[in-house]
């Protein structure tokens, strides 16, 4: 048994704060809640349920070992005792996690917390020993009773599809364009998405297309200084979530409570994708294989589309482009249709179901616990409006003021910060004078998700600049857009991953290729490493290297 | 007027038997006898049952305008909408309402223009059910939007100058929407209106209480059943069909842009404009079946709306069952030839993923349930038929449940896929609906003509000086 600070809320001093309690675990993404992870085998030598009841075909869900619906989890509690002292909490099954092992985090259920952390998980600390975090006699038994779990992933597998893409280093080294033939892009004679962008954006024309790339509508009404990118490179994020709660601290983006994550609700502009792959050849048995899962994580948020599918489903211009390049949002233009939402591929819009920011939210209470002031966002107009109290004056010093503060009914997103965007120009418009050099340099605007990560693994900048980072970033043979056949033409993509495992501990000769990469290869029985069978496809190398649509 | 007796008298050839079409309007009824009928429906007091089902359907449509109250008061979070599911029950009703109107406009329009004389028993009530299914309609795509007081504001989504400078977006289906359904509930309701004319007047005509007559008398804008009143009335009346023709196809094709437009596999199908107006005209027809059968019974109507109506409209019924089953299939191989492994999945997901039972609901119902009526026996057993209308409306609802939840819920990054689940507001509000709706059928009952009365006289024999029975032959 081993106890462990937490993602979130750390050895508990962090129990107080909505953003981190809402932030999703890095890896389960459970919210508001800890619980006692396990691996399928250990839960099933426990005699606890570890299968969904018909939801997902079961070879294919090693992460969906529990009865959820739409986030919300209704866990078995296992009581676990140790030495006299025992705990109640919620399974988990942990794909990955070594077996016979039970992981709990510390620093939740903390009986003296402001409201925020009340009723929030369960408290680990009661097993503690001084001596050691890792217990090696304890007893686990089942509890009839469930808990509900509020998550904001509920499903952990790729399907096959190119969403994360992955090689091997040989594999990458011999065909280091692998990312950019991946996917139905690759079945698409002539189709030149990565081709390298020195004018600022995808300007290659696809024979295919039958609808005009809104720029080369009003080309006049494109900025010849600045046209904003990203890259995120999937090498080097960890997924540790600091930009998720960069962003909501930097945009006003409200905490929900649990009950709201629970329903599908959070509110958050980023997510961290996490995927989980594997390899029945590693072992037939396929619960077995399960147990030894891959893992890839993505940052997904508005990928800035330059012909963006939600713009033309909006019926009153809510959401239009700038003149360069960002996806912006007109609050006080937006009635609210949702339409935008349910058309953007990438699900990352996220719609104020309730005033989030004026009626405060349940926090960690689930639906079953009966604590002060619940459903107070279920109330309307009859609950406690938090901007008559007096206490509210201080709480409202923790919005940023350069941004809005959405109410009720409206769309929101990520902007790309477009607040620092434009205090960047501002300011280097001020410093500029008469010189009218107003291109902002390279690095001096930094938006927040990028700002917070760790590793650097998001890259933002002016891509009119040929010797900016993100320019060369793009360059990168690893350079993908994720779904880019659908032709919206993502400003932000994705540098490919590419693993270098250590031939020791993974058996190369049955893992030739990233897990994930082998289900691609296995649901479209076709491999970026090899040329395609197809037709079109020896045209279609000659093509990625011209540059030009030859058929 | 003719009298049989007086007729005999004439020596007119006698068409051959083989010729004679059966007479829309059984037991050889004289003209006389179809005012009383129809007439006397909305003069005498409404029968015991009338009450009962007056207020439980005043009640749903009370509770549907409080719930309606709540969610713009609270937000549309008392809905069970989430991430990925941002539409749901909402415009599953939406479309569902306004596939009912489609039988109507039919009827009405189409059925006229191509002579379809059995239209006069059944136009004016499927027209009324038009129009009230609009008004049902109307409510959720209205109050489905965040911030309704905007959405309602002149310069939103009705064009208006304003201070802004910003127009509606014109590309946006939603757009479409708003001008196809409001030109859609107009032309419907002056369609029904013109036609009510004449038959206001002879209920005007007829009236003994003051209020009755000043209020028909109003709305029968002076009619005196002169030659030149009929001559424009008739001109009007075909204008009108003219205009609601293309109507019926336009309506359910823009309501199917809404999908059919985006990019969500699922959605983006080409095949969805016919599809949904064949599956509109399914629904329509559904429901008059639904809303007829029960009423030829209830007020004795059964010479006029006869067990050829129900047998012709069956027919309707197998053919766009037969369609609307023939798009599910084509959906299906679409999916698989066009070769996208997304489009592939979300209908694999249909049938076999979490939502399955929803669309094999719509299966069973739509595909299965209309091909009963290859048999003449079950087109003409009204209790079957009334059944089997009741499945065609549950089938409907849930091809539009199928259509938007199950293309929503998983759609293409495997990380958003989610589950959608109504709340107690959503499923009270649809169940609210059909009180609005029955509140509203039940006052046309009351009020007004339930079929109209001087059409179907114009299609009896004895309104044909040609016929035997004709009954200008009398004068001469």
């Amino acid at each position: 048994m081993v106890l462990h600070r937490d993602g979130s809320v750390d050895d508990g001093r962090f129990a107080n704060n909505g953003w981190l309690q809402e932030m999703p675990d890095s890896i389960t993404k459970v919210t508001w809640d800890n619980v006692v992870m396990m691996s399928q085998k250990t839960a099933k030598s426990l005699g606890l349920p570890t299968k969904r009841s018909g939801k997902i075909p079961e070879d294919l869900s090693p992460a969906e070992a529990a009865d959820a619906k739409d986030g919300q989890y209704d866990q078995p509690v296992v009581k676990i005792t140790v030495g006299g002292r025992s705990v109640e909490g919620p399974v988990w099954i942990q794909p990955g996690l070594a077996d016979g092992t039970v992981a709990l985090a510390l620093g939740y259920g903390r009986r003296i917390v402001g409201r925020v952390g009340r009723g929030v998980g369960f408290d680990a600390y009661s097993l503690f020993q001084s001596t050691s975090r890792h217990i090696t006699a304890g007893k686990v038994e089942k509890v009839f009773r469930k808990h509900r779990l509020a998550v904001t992933q509920e499903h952990g597998l790729m399907e096959g599809r190119p969403v994360i893409r992955e090689a091997h280093l040989e594999e990458f080294k011999a065909h280091p364009k692998f990312a950019q033939n991946m996917d139905l892009e690759a079945h698409f004679p002539g189709y030149v998405p990565y081709k390298e962008e020195t004018d600022g954006r995808n300007a290659e024309k696809r024979p295919q297309n039958i609808y005009e790339h809104p720029y080369d509508q009003n080309p006049e009404t494109a900025s010849k200084v600045h046209q904003w990118g990203m890259v995120i490179d999937l090498q080097t994020c960890v997924g540790c979530s600091a930009c998720v709660v960069a962003c909501q601290s930097e945009n006003n983006i409200p905490i929900v409570g649990k009950d709201q994550v629970a329903r599908g609700r959070e509110m958050h502009w980023m997510r961290i994708d996490r995927y989980y792959s594997h390899n029945p050849e590693v072992d037939v048995n396929a619960e077995l294989a399960a147990e030894d899962p891959q893992m890839a994580i993505q940052p997904m948020f508005c990928q800035h589309c330059e012909a963006a599918p939600c713009e033309s489903v909006c019926p009153v211009n809510a959401t239009v482009h700038d003149e360069e390049g960002i996806n912006g949002m007109a609050y006080n233009r937006c009635i609210g249709t949702r339409y935008c939402a349910n058309n953007c591929p990438y699900k990352v819009r996220r719609f104020n179901w309730f005033d989030f920011n004026k009626r405060e939210s349940d926090y960690g209470a689930a639906q079953d616990q009966h604590l002060v002031n619940t459903g107070n966002l279920y109330k309307g107009p009859l609950g406690v409006n938090r901007n008559t109290e007096p206490e509210w004056e201080i709480i409202k010093l923790v919005k940023n003021p350069d941004v809005s503060v959405r109410m009720r009914g409206v769309m929101e997103k990520c902007t790309l910060c477009v607040q620092r965007v434009q205090q960047g120009k501002i300011a280097q418009k001020v410093k500029a004078g008469n010189s009218g050099d107003v291109a902002v340099p390279d690095g001096a605007i930094k938006t927040a998700c990028q700002q917070a990560c760790p590793a650097d693994a998001i890259v933002f900048g002016n891509m009119l600049d040929a010797h900016s980072e993100v320019v060369k970033a793009k360059a990168s043979p690893r350079n993908y857009s994720v779904l880019g056949f659908l032709d919206t033409r993502p400003r932000v993509t994705y540098l490919a991953r590419v693993r270098n495992p250590n031939p020791v501990i993974l058996d190369l000769e049955k893992r030739k290729t990233p897990d994930s990469q082998r289900d691609y290869e296995r649901f479209r029985h076709e491999s970026p490493f090899q040329e395609h069978s197809h037709g079109h496809d020896a045209s279609h190398q000659s093509a990625t290297q011209a540059g030009k649509g030859a058929v | 007027m003719a009298s049989p007796g007086k007729s005999a008298a004439v020596k007119a050839p006698e068409p051959p038997a083989e010729l004679v079409r059966e007479s829309l309007v059984l037991n050889n009824r004289s003209l006389g006898w179809i005012t009383n009928a129809i007439a006397g429906v909305c003069e005498k007091p409404m029968p015991m049952w009338w009450w009962p089902a007056f207020i439980v359907s005043v009640g749903g449509m009370l509770t549907m305008f409080s719930l309606i109250a709540y969610l713009v008061s609270t937000g549309v979070g008392v809905w069970g909408l989430n991430h990925p599911a941002a539409w749901a029950w909402d415009i599953t009703n939406f479309v569902f309402w306004i596939g009912i109107g489609h039988a109507g406009t039919l009827i009405s329009a189409v059925l006229f223009l191509l002579r379809q004389k059995w239209r006069t028993s059944v136009n004016r009530a499927a027209e009324a059910m038009t129009i009230f299914a609009v008004a049902c309609a109307g409510i959720f795509p209205v109050f489905h939007t965040g911030r309704v007081w905007f959405a309602l504001l002149p310069g939103y989504l009705f064009p208006a100058p304003n201070a802004n400078e910003i127009w509606p977006q014109f590309r946006s289906p939603l757009l479409w929407d708003v001008f196809a359904v409001s030109t859609y509930g107009t032309v419907s309701l002056l369609f029904w209106y013109v036609g009510l004319i004449p038959d206001l007047a002879t209920l005007r005509d007829r009236s003994k209480g003051v209020m009755r007559r000043f209020f028909y008398g109003l709305f029968s804008l002076g009619w005196t059943g002169s030659n030149r009143h009929w001559s424009n009335y008739e001109k009007a009346y075909l204008l009108l069909a003219g205009l609601s023709t293309p109507l019926v196809l336009s309506v359910h094709s823009i309501v199917s842009f809404d999908f059919a437009v985006s990019v969500i596999p699922g959605w983006h199908t080409t095949i969805f404009p016919p599809y949904f107006v064949a599956g509109a005209i399914f629904s329509g027809f559904g429901m008059v079946l639904t809303l007829l059968i029960p009423l030829r019974s209830l007020f004795k109507l059964e010479d006029i709306v006869t067990l050829r109506h129900v047998d012709l409209m069956c027919k309707v019924l197998l053919a766009t069952g037969s369609i609307v089953g023939y798009a599910y299939g084509m959906e299906f191989f679409i999916a698989w030839y066009g070769g996208s492994p997304y489009e592939l999945y979300a209908f694999k997901n249909r049938a076999f993923g979490p939502y399955w039972w929803s669309y094999w609901a719509m299966i069973s119902c739509n595909v299965i349930s209309p091909h009963f009526f290859w048999f003449k026996k079950l087109r003409t057993s009204v209790v079957f038929v009334w059944i089997v209308s009741i499945f065609v409306n549950i089938g409907m609802w849930f091809e539009r449940f199928v259509i938007i939840v199950t293309s929503l819920h998983r759609d293409y990054l495997p990380s958003s896929w989610g589950y959608f689940t109504p709340s107690w507001v959503d499923i009270m509000t649809f169940v609210g609906s059909f009180g609005l709706f029955m509140t509203l059928f039940l006052l046309f009952i009351r009020f007004l003509p339930v079929i109209a009365i001087s059409e179907v006289k114009g299609v009896t024999p004895q309104a044909d000086p040609h016929h035997p029975l004709g009954g200008a032959k009398g004068h001469h």
